[in-house]
C-alpha cells in the first residue's frame, strides 16, 4: 500500500478528518524515507521504521542490546500474520492513526520528534488508558517483548541463558549463581 | 530386467507388526529379538534415530518464534486444540486435519502424528503402573466387564519393560501405585520439597512425589544422559528419553530379522474362512496409492486405539460382517481417555533468594488417595485420579512493574517473581458402551480411506470427580501455606489427553469383550491388539507404561504358542 492510499485508508477506518497541513506532511513523508534493510512482510516501509523507534523507546539500548538489535521490528512484522485479517488490519490501522496523530499534535513524524517529546508521547499512550493509542500501545509492547525475550540478542545477552543445562537437574540453588531470569 | 512377477513367499512373514509407536516398536523389538522373520508396518514417513529437524533450533531460528500463521493453523483445527502441539517445533509430527478429518457428534479431540515412531517420538513420558485397584475395579463397580488378568500377571513384564526403557522416579511402597525398576528420581525444587513436606505433616491419605518420567537420569543400555532441555517433543538427539527410534526399533533393526516398511496404510486384515485365521493384511502405499498384500502367521495391531480399531472394522468378511472380532459388538464402543484441564495453583512467598538450573522434563506427581478402601470412599463418584504439576518461577510480569516502557521497564524483564505452583488433576473415566466411534463411508481421508464419527463425552461420575479435584487441589495449596490459591478449569473433551483407550477391549467372554487375557482377538487367535484399544478400563495413571508391558507379555505368548503350533 502507498502512502496516498494508506491516509485515504485509515482515515476511512478510524473516520479521522484530516487538516491539508497533516496530509502534506503525511505525504512529504514518502520521499524523506530511508530504506530498509530487510524486506517486510506487512509493514510499509514508514511504518517498520515507526515500529522499530517504538519498540526501542520500550526497550531501550542499555548494556544490553535494545529491541533495535534484537530485530524486535522484523519479528513483529511476522507475528502479525499470526492473527487474522481483521486484526491484522485492525493493528496497522492504528499504527497509521498514531502517526496521524503525532504529525497533527506536533507537524512531524515519532520518529522525527525530539527524545523529550517521544518521552511525553510514550508517558501519554503507555499510561494513559483512556488515550486513544493505548490499546495500539499495549498491543505493540506485548510484542516487542516477547520478540525480544526469544530473540538471540534478548534471550542470551538480556536474560541467562543456558542451552545445554547438562545433568543433573538442580532444584535448588542460590539466585546468586544465576542473576537473573532464564530465558526459557 | 526381471519381470517375473513376485510369488506369495516373498511377501510372507513370520509376523506382521502394524504400526511403530510406543507399543508397536515392542511388538518389533520383542518377535524378531525371539527369532520372527517380521514385517512392520507404518502408514506415515520414515524417521530414523537423529533426524529430528528442529532439535538444536532456538527461537530465533524461526520468523515468530515459533508460532505459525494464521492461514496454516487452519490446516490443524484439532491437532491444535491442546495449545502445545503445533508450532515450528512440533508441527511435522503432527497431522494435517484437512487431509485426515473426521466428525464429532460430540466435541471430540484426535490427536494424531503419522510417522515411523509414531507418537512415542511426542509422548510425555509419564510412566506409572496399574496396580490391582485398578484390574479389580470393574468387578468390584459392576461396572462394563472384568478385566482378564490382574496384577501378579503384568507386574513381571512392568519390571522388563522399565528395566529397558529406563525410568526415572522414587519408589513409595503404595498399593495403589506400585514400586518400580527405577533409575534415580529427578529432584524437587525448594518450593516442591516445601509442599511435598507439608502434605506428609498434615494428610495421612497422600503424599506428593517426584513424577516417574521415561527420561534417563543416567546414562542407560547404551543411550545418553537426560541434559535438561525439556525439547523432548522434538525428538532427542541423546536418546535420553524412550522413544521407539532411540530404542525398540534399533534393537529389533540389531536382530536382522525387521522388515520395516514406512508409507503402507493397512487398509484390512485378510481373513481366510477355512482356517478361521487371519493369513495377513491388505497395504496402500501412501505416496503411490499402489495396493499390496503382505502374509504372516501372526499379527500385531499397533495402530493406536483407533487406528487399530478402524481397520478392524474395515476387515469384513461373511464371517465378520461388522468388522474382524466384533462378535460381541464392543469393537469402537467403551473409548476412554483421562480427563483433566483443572486444579489449582497458587504463590509461595518463600524461598526468594534460591533459584534453579536446568529445565527438568518431569512434574510432581500426588497418586490417588480416593476410593481406595472404606475409609476413602467417596459418595459422590467411584474411582479417582492423580496430580501432576510443580513449581516455576516467572518474571515479575508488566501489571506489577513501576516503569511502563524504557531502560527500568526492560531491566524488570530480567527479575524474578515469586514462585509459583500448581497441581493439575488427571483423573479416571469410565468404559461407557454408548461412547463410540464408527466408521464413516461418506467422508474419504485423503487417501480414499473411510473416516470416523466419533461420538463420546464425560458423564455424571468424570463431572462430580471433577468437582473435587478442584476443591482437593486448592484445599491442599492452602495447607501448604500458598497465597492466592485459585481454582483453574480449561475446557476438556475426550481424546484431549491423548490417551484414547477401549475400543476393542480385553474380557473374559467373548460375548462381552474382542480381546481375551493374551490380547488374542476371541475368535481370531492369531491377531494379537496391544495398544490403548485393548485396555478394558482406564485408571487414572497415564497408560503407555501398560501397553509396553502387555506388548511384551503378549509376544512371548505368541512366540510359544506358535512353537508349539497353537496358532
Amino acid at each position: 500500500m502507498n502512502r496516498r492510499e494508506a491516509l485515504k485508508t485509515s482515515s476511512l477506518i478510524l473516520g479521522y478528518s484530516i487538516t491539508a497541513g497533516t496530509a502534506a506532511a503525511v505525504l512529504s513523508g514518502c520521499n524523506a524515507d530511508p530504506s530498509l534493510d530487510w524486506t517486510p512482510n506487512n509493514f510499509s516501509t514508514k511504518q517498520a521504521f515507526m515500529v522499530a523507534e517504538l519498540s526501542e523507546m520500550i526497550i531501550p539500548q542499555t548494556e544490553t542490546p535494545g529491541a533495535k538489535e534484537a530485530m524486535v521490528d522484523r519479528f513483529i512484522d511476522a507475528i502479525i500474520d499470526c492473527y487474522p485479517p481483521a486484526e491484522r488490519q485492525k493493528f496497522l490501522a492504528q499504527l497509521d492513526a498514531f502517526d496521524l496523530r503525532i504529525i497533527e499534535d506536533h507537524g512531524k513524524t515519532f520518529n522525527k520528534c525530539t527524545l523529550k517529546e517521544k518521552i511525553a508521547i510514550m508517558d501519554e499512550i503507555s499510561s494513559d488508558s483512556a488515550s486513544e493509542d493505548h490499546e495500539f500501545f499495549m498491543k505493540l509492547r506485548e510484542w516487542a517483548v516477547v520478540g525480544y525475550c526469544t530473540s538471540e540478542a534478548g534471550a542470551t545477552q538480556h536474560l541467562a541463558w543456558d542451552p545445554f543445562p547438562g545433568a543433573p537437574f538442580q532444584g535448588c540453588i542460590d539466585f546468586s549463581e544465576v542473576g537473573k531470569r532464564w530465558a526459557l | 530386467m526381471n519381470f517375473i512377477s513376485k510369488g506369495k513367499e516373498d511377501v510372507s512373514y513370520d509376523a506382521i507388526v502394524v504400526g511403530t509407536g510406543i507399543s508397536g516398536g515392542w511388538a518389533a523389538k520383542e518377535l524378531t529379538e525371539k527369532g520372527l522373520n517380521t514385517l512392520v508396518l507404518d502408514r506415515g514417513r520414515d524417521v530414523k534415530h537423529g533426524e529430528y529437524p528442529t532439535a538444536n533450533m532456538e527461537s530465533w531460528d524461526f520468523p515468530r518464534g515459533g508460532r505459525l500463521p494464521y492461514e496454516e493453523m487452519k490446516h490443524y483445527e484439532k491437532q491444535s486444540r491442546t495449545g502445545y502441539t503445533i508450532n515450528e517445533f512440533y508441527k511435522h509430527w503432527w497431522i494435517k486435519d484437512t487431509d485426515q478429518p473426521y466428525e464429532e457428534v460430540k466435541p471430540f479431540d484426535w490427536i494424531r502424528g503419522y510417522h515411523v515412531g509414531g507418537r512415542s517420538l511426542m509422548w510425555g513420558r509419564q510412566s506409572y503402573r496399574l496396580s490391582d485397584l485398578d484390574f479389580t475395579a470393574n468387578a468390584k463397580d459392576g461396572v462394563a466387564v472384568d478385566w482378564p488378568i490382574r496384577y501378579k500377571d503384568i507386574a513381571p513384564w512392568y519390571d522388563y519393560v522399565e528395566s529397558h526403557i529406563g525410568v526415572s522416579g522414587k519408589n513409595e511402597g503404595l498399593s495403589q501405585l506400585p514400586d518400580g525398576k527405577f533409575l534415580p528420581p529427578m529432584e524437587f525444587t525448594c518450593v516442591e520439597q516445601d509442599i511435598a513436606d507439608h502434605i506428609k505433616n498434615k494428610y495421612s491419605d497422600r503424599i506428593m512425589t517426584i513424577g516417574r518420567v521415561a527420561n534417563l537420569s543416567v546414562p542407560h543400555n547404551g543411550r545418553g544422559q537426560c541434559q535438561n532441555r525439556n525439547r523432548c517433543q522434538r525428538g532427542c538427539p541423546f536418546g535420553a528419553y524412550f522413544s521407539s527410534q532411540a530404542s525398540t526399533l534399533p534393537d529389533a533393526e540389531k536382530s536382522r530379522n525387521m522388515t520395516l516398511v514406512p508409507n503402507a496404510i493397512v487398509t484390512e486384515i485378510i481373513f481366510d474362512d477355512k482356517t478361521q485365521k487371519a493369513t495377513g493384511v491388505r497395504v496402500k502405499n501412501s505416496e503411490t496409492l499402489e495396493e499390496k498384500q503382505y502374509f504372516a502367521r501372526i499379527i500385531f495391531m499397533n495402530a493406536s486405539c483407533l487406528g487399530s480399531t478402524q481397520i478392524l472394522m474395515q476387515s469384513k468378511s461373511e464371517r465378520f460382517p461388522n468388522g474382524m472380532g466384533n462378535d460381541s459388538g464392543e469393537l469402537g464402543h467403551n473409548i476412554m481417555d483421562h480427563h483433566f484441564q483443572l486444579g489449582a495453583r497458587g504463590r509461595s512467598e518463600n524461598y526468594r533468594d534460591k533459584y534453579y538450573k536446568g529445565r527438568r522434563p518431569n512434574g510432581i506427581y500426588v497418586p490417588r488417595f480416593r476410593n481406595l478402601d472404606k475409609s476413602t470412599k467417596m459418595k459422590d463418584f467411584i474411582r479417582g485420579y492423580g496430580y501432576q504439576g510443580g513449581s516455576g518461577r516467572p518474571g515479575i510480569g508488566h501489571e506489577v512493574a513501576e516503569a511502563q516502557y524504557g531502560a527500568k521497564f526492560k531491566n524488570q524483564l530480567a527479575v524474578l517473581g515469586d514462585w509459583n505452583f500448581n497441581f493439575s488433576g488427571f483423573g479416571e473415566i469410565l468404559p461407557y458402551h454408548e461412547n463410540h466411534v464408527k466408521l464413516n463411508a461418506e467422508v474419504k481421508d485423503k487417501w480414499g480411506m473411510p473416516t470416523l464419527i466419533m461420538d463420546a463425552e464425560i458423564k455424571a461420575n468424570e463431572k462430580a470427580m471433577r468437582e473435587d479435584m478442584k476443591q482437593q487441589a486448592a484445599e491442599m495449596c492452602e495447607r501448604a501455606g500458598l497465597k492466592d490459591v485459585s481454582t483453574f478449569e480449561n475446557r476438556y473433551a475426550i481424546g484431549l489427553g491423548i490417551h484414547e483407550m477401549g475400543t476393542a477391549r480385553m474380557g473374559r467372554d467373548p460375548k462381552t469383550s474382542v480381546l481375551n487375557q493374551w490380547n488374542q482377538i476371541h475368535a481370531v487367535k492369531n491377531v494379537f491388539v496391544t495398544d490403548g484399544a485393548c485396555m478394558t478400563s482406564a485408571g487414572c495413571q497415564n497408560p503407555s507404561l501398560t501397553y509396553m508391558a502387555l506388548t511384551a507379555r503378549a509376544v512371548d505368548y505368541a512366540v510359544q504358542a506358535l512353537n508349539n503350533n497353537e496358532l
